[in-house]
């Protein structure tokens, strides 16, 4: 074979007309390739990214292909004529599981990546919604809109509402706000019921510490009477307390025993996110190791998205790693204050609620007036250590201890306040923004009952409080 | 970042240059110089011995550098024949693929017609191989960087 050169040849009368035949024949075949290629590369179905798909014609049966990815679903909006028998093949493409429900009833079952399912929804003649009824999905903007054109207009918020209604109930994502549970204040815990421990266990020794921590949907009491399925680290909120030392290096290993995709942060170590901060599918596990590089009082929390449901659920803890030096104290307390959003009885969170930034209650380590119902026993004349983590989500918070000063005060990573400073200095508050942590250190003067708040009163009125109770 | 992965997408690029560069420096400089500049057969002794020397260097070396590189690149990008239906970079690569075979086949036509004699016909697959060649590299340039 020859390449592609223009062809000499004889015939040099009639060379001029064969060389423009050739060129202008050449170019014509030429451009009929081009076309032929960017029909191959244009045409054909629809962009899986559009947002709105039309099905034309009102008789028969359409099958629409329906991709759940990305946190969106895709088509956003399908429009058909009223009338139309329509079947979704739902496909999940994305790297962690959803599903498709419809206000009408119809749901696949949870899709694993690369998954596939067929919902039939029989013949529609109004309008209806879909949405991925893993908790936060809704929220975040997984929602499917069918518009059947030519019906009458959808009959008020039927379809929708009531059914969602149910539909979120079924799924424990709480996403309404008349059935959320509240917190009386006046209640007190049963019997049975035991403090979350605050005392700060001593240091484990060694500077290797092997962790195995198990995330599972708990049933848990965070006021008296009053129950959430929260999502745990090791089966309470907060998880956890890890201790140690600078330059101690932490291998956790991190088991999803949930019913949905989670993930671990620890702000004590520093390392790309990419790998161990992954989403992990029930029944996975990872290794999250970290070295602790520097001392503070640390937050670690489920960063998988929505966060703000995840933290609010239950997923937060604390990591206290001590500044070298430390002296020790007699009595040595860890308070992780968090704000809970309630859903209903036994649901999950309400993500309104945390959209609306109106959490139901403030809590240290869990628990609305925990340590008002079980006040901590101290000492009169002994030194306190209280180290003090913000989870948030969303609230900051300003510990105060009523009748007491505080003598030291540690805070993101440097002491703000020693004994014996110059200008005789104390403070009244440690103030934490959402995720900040440190500690405190107080000596109370006499025998008495010393309510610690988070100063910003109306979260202290919704149960940042406790007491401590010096003998 | 340079990789091995740069160096691969390199030699593919340096061979499209090349191929489609030969072409357009044969078509549009060699030629008019060699028509005005020689006689009748010594222009049609050398245009015939360059398209040669180009054919075989397309067949030896061309296409399956092309293929080998093209197909590893591919390869690492997550391609498969089934992504190749699929709207974006899928059907992107798909219409790039049909017009690189395109071309191959008019080229090949072209060594045909040329041996039979068919001026008008081997210089209209001439070109036409010139103009699929551009539109193959336009489509190359259309990939989506992903």
């Amino acid at each position: 074979m020859s390449t592609p050169t223009a062809d000499p040849g004889p015939a040099p009368a009639t060379q001029p007309a064969v060389d423009r035949r050739g060129l202008l024949g050449g170019l014509a075949l030429g451009a009929l390739m081009v076309v032929v290629a960017l029909v191959v590369a244009l045409t054909g179905p629809g962009f899986p990214s559009s947002r709105s798909a039309t099905v034309t014609g009102a008789a028969g049966t359409q099958t629409i292909q329906v991709t759940l990815a990305g946190m969106r679903v895709s088509p956003a909006v399908i429009e058909i004529a009223a009338g139309t028998h329509v079947v979704l093949e739902v496909t999940n493409t994305d790297g962690m599981r959803h599903d498709l429900a419809l206000a009408t009833g119809q749901q696949t079952p949870m899709l694993a990546t690369g998954e596939s399912a067929t919902l039939d929804l029989g013949v529609v003649d109004a309008d209806t919604e879909g949405w991925c009824t893993v908790p936060g999905h809704r929220a975040a903007g997984m929602t499917l809109d069918i518009l059947a054109t030519g019906a009458p207009a959808a009959t008020d918020d039927d379809a929708s509402t009531d059914d969602g209604h149910d539909m979120a109930g079924m799924s424990g994502a709480g996403t309404e706000t008349d059935d959320s549970v509240t917190v009386d204040p006046q209640a007190v815990p049963g019997p049975d019921w035991q403090p979350f421990e605050p005392d700060l266990a001593p240091l484990p020794g060694g500077t290797e510490h092997a962790v195995r921590m198990v995330v599972t949907d708990t049933v848990t009491e965070i006021a008296p009477g009053v129950r959430q399925t929260l999502w745990t680290f090791d089966g309470a909120a907060p998880g956890p307390t890890l201790h140690g030392s600078v330059g101690d290096l932490f291998t956790v290993t991190f088991v999803n025993e949930a019913s949905m995709g989670h993930s671990i942060d620890f702000h004590a170590g520093t390392l790309a996110p990419d790998e161990p901060m992954r989403t992990i599918e029930p029944g996975e596990e990872l290794t999250y190791q970290f070295v602790a590089t520097g001392s503070g009082a640390w937050l670690y929390h489920c960063s998988t998205a929505p966060m703000s449901l995840h933290i609010a659920n239950g997923m937060y803890g604390a990591v206290i790693i001590e500044p070298s030096d430390l002296p020790p104290v007699d009595t040595e307390l860890v308070l992780v204050q968090s704000e809970l959003y309630l859903g209903p009885q036994d649901g999950t969170a309400d993500e309104d609620a945390i959209a609306a930034e109106a959490p139901s209650a403030v809590v240290f380590n869990g628990y609305v007036d925990q340590y008002v119902h079980a006040p901590i026993a101290v000492r009169a004349g002994e030194r306190i250590r209280i180290w003090v983590v913000d989870a948030g989500p969303q609230g900051a918070t300003a510990f105060h201890v009523v009748g007491g000063q505080f003598d030291t005060v540690f805070k993101e990573g440097a002491y703000l306040l020693r004994p014996g400073n110059a200008e005789q200095g104390r403070a009244q508050v440690l103030d934490l923004a959402p995720a900040q942590g440190g500690f405190v250190e107080l000596v109370l003067p006499e025998p008495g009952h010393y309510t610690f708040v988070d100063h910003a009163m109306v979260d202290a009125e919704r149960g940042a409080r406790g007491i401590l109770e010096a003998s | 970042m340079l990789t091995a992965w740069s160096l691969v997408r390199f030699v593919h690029v340096l061979g499209a240059i090349l191929w489609v560069g030969g072409q357009l420096t044969v078509s549009a400089l060699v030629l008019p110089v060699a028509r005005s500049r020689l006689g009748e057969e010594q222009r049609a002794a050398l245009m015939r011995s360059l398209g040669m020397r180009l054919g075989i260097v397309t067949v030896v070396a061309f296409i399956p550098l092309q293929v080998t590189t093209g197909v590893l690149l591919a390869a690492h990008k997550g391609v498969t024949i089934a992504s190749l239906a699929e709207p974006g970079y899928g059907r992107m690569l798909a219409g790039k693929l049909t017009a690189f075979v395109l071309v191959m086949l008019a080229a090949a036509l072209h060594g045909w017609a040329n041996g039979a004699g068919r001026r008008t016909l081997a210089r209209a697959l001439a070109v036409s191989s010139l103009v699929g060649s551009v539109g193959v590299v336009l489509l190359a340039t259309a990939l989506p960087i992903t």
